[in-house]
């Protein structure tokens, strides 16, 4: 009989121990909801959907129209790395972290693309695509990190 | 100070809240994968064509094959994400039905209680 009641004192100790350390009742695997990357993604996707707009509106682009798109690219990378600075100072973000490199990626290689062989008018939905299935990936987890908030234990 | 928890019920409440949570999360995961997939691979296909056709060159499909590959790496984060934070759900549920079942069982003896690390 007093085994029985001391194992569930041990239990009981155990437990408090558990919730002691998981802050009251909850954990956190991941880094929280960040409206600054949720605008600023989202901002990126504006200006990104306006210049592939220009372009299909001027049907395509050579190499020689790349001087007049430096604005934008000069735009994308100041963005993309204030983001990636800022993803990259919390912590458990690592997964935000890596979409935004990719997205850096993809603007590099468009830059490279538009640079070389210019942006063909056929060719500009399928960019856009390409960068808008990014750009939803990204927000796509920021929000669920949102929705954890109201769904998860209470923080 | 006495102590009335079932531990049994308990641990019982706190899997059923925990799988709902994570079968909501899992859900959701599958149907956001499931979508971008299927685009993915009509994209992939649109540019094959557009190659065949001629519409635009070799050089120029291959770039637009690049910057999907890429978008779809995005893609299985969000995917990866989403099952993190369906894991994380699913531990925070269950906690939440465990610091209910120990606040109930130790009253106001436990809410008085402090504890630091």
């Amino acid at each position: 009989m007093h085994k029985i009641r001391d194992s569930r004192r041990i239990l009981v100790v155990l437990l408090v121990l558990v919730m002691s350390m998981t802050g009251c009742g909850s954990i956190r695997l991941i880094a929280p909801y960040d409206q600054k990357i949720d605008d600023g993604v989202t901002d990126l996707q504006k200006a990104t959907a306006e210049f592939f707009t220009g372009i299909e509106r001027q049907g395509g682009s050579t190499p020689t129209d790349y001087q007049n798109h430096t604005r934008f690219y000069d735009y994308c990378k100041v963005s993309l790395s204030g983001l990636i600075v800022r993803a990259g100072a919390l912590s458990a973000n690592s997964l935000t972290l890596q979409q935004l490199e990719i997205l850096r990626q993809q603007f590099q290689d468009l830059e490279a693309d538009d640079q070389k062989m210019g942006i063909p008018q056929a060719a500009v939905p399928q960019y856009e695509k390409a960068f808008n299935r990014t750009f939803t990936a990204i927000l796509t987890l920021e929000v669920a990190k949102k929705e954890r908030k109201t769904e998860g234990a209470g923080e | 100070m006495k102590f009335n928890l079932d531990v049994g019920k308990v641990v019982g409440d706190m899997v059923q809240a925990s799988a709902g949570v994570l079968a909501k999360g899992g859900s959701q995961a599958t149907q956001y994968a499931s979508h971008e997939y299927a685009q993915f691979i009509m994209d992939i296909e649109q540019v094959q064509t557009m190659a065949e056709q001629g519409t635009i060159t070799e050089e120029v499909a291959q770039a637009l094959v690049n910057q999907h590959k890429l978008s779809m790496q995005a893609v299985l984060i969000t995917v990866e994400g989403l099952g993190v934070i369906a894991v994380q759900n699913a531990i925070n549920a269950a906690l939440n039905v465990l610091n209910s079942a120990l606040t109930a069982a130790l009253g106001n003896a436990f809410k008085t209680l402090k504890f630091a690390l």
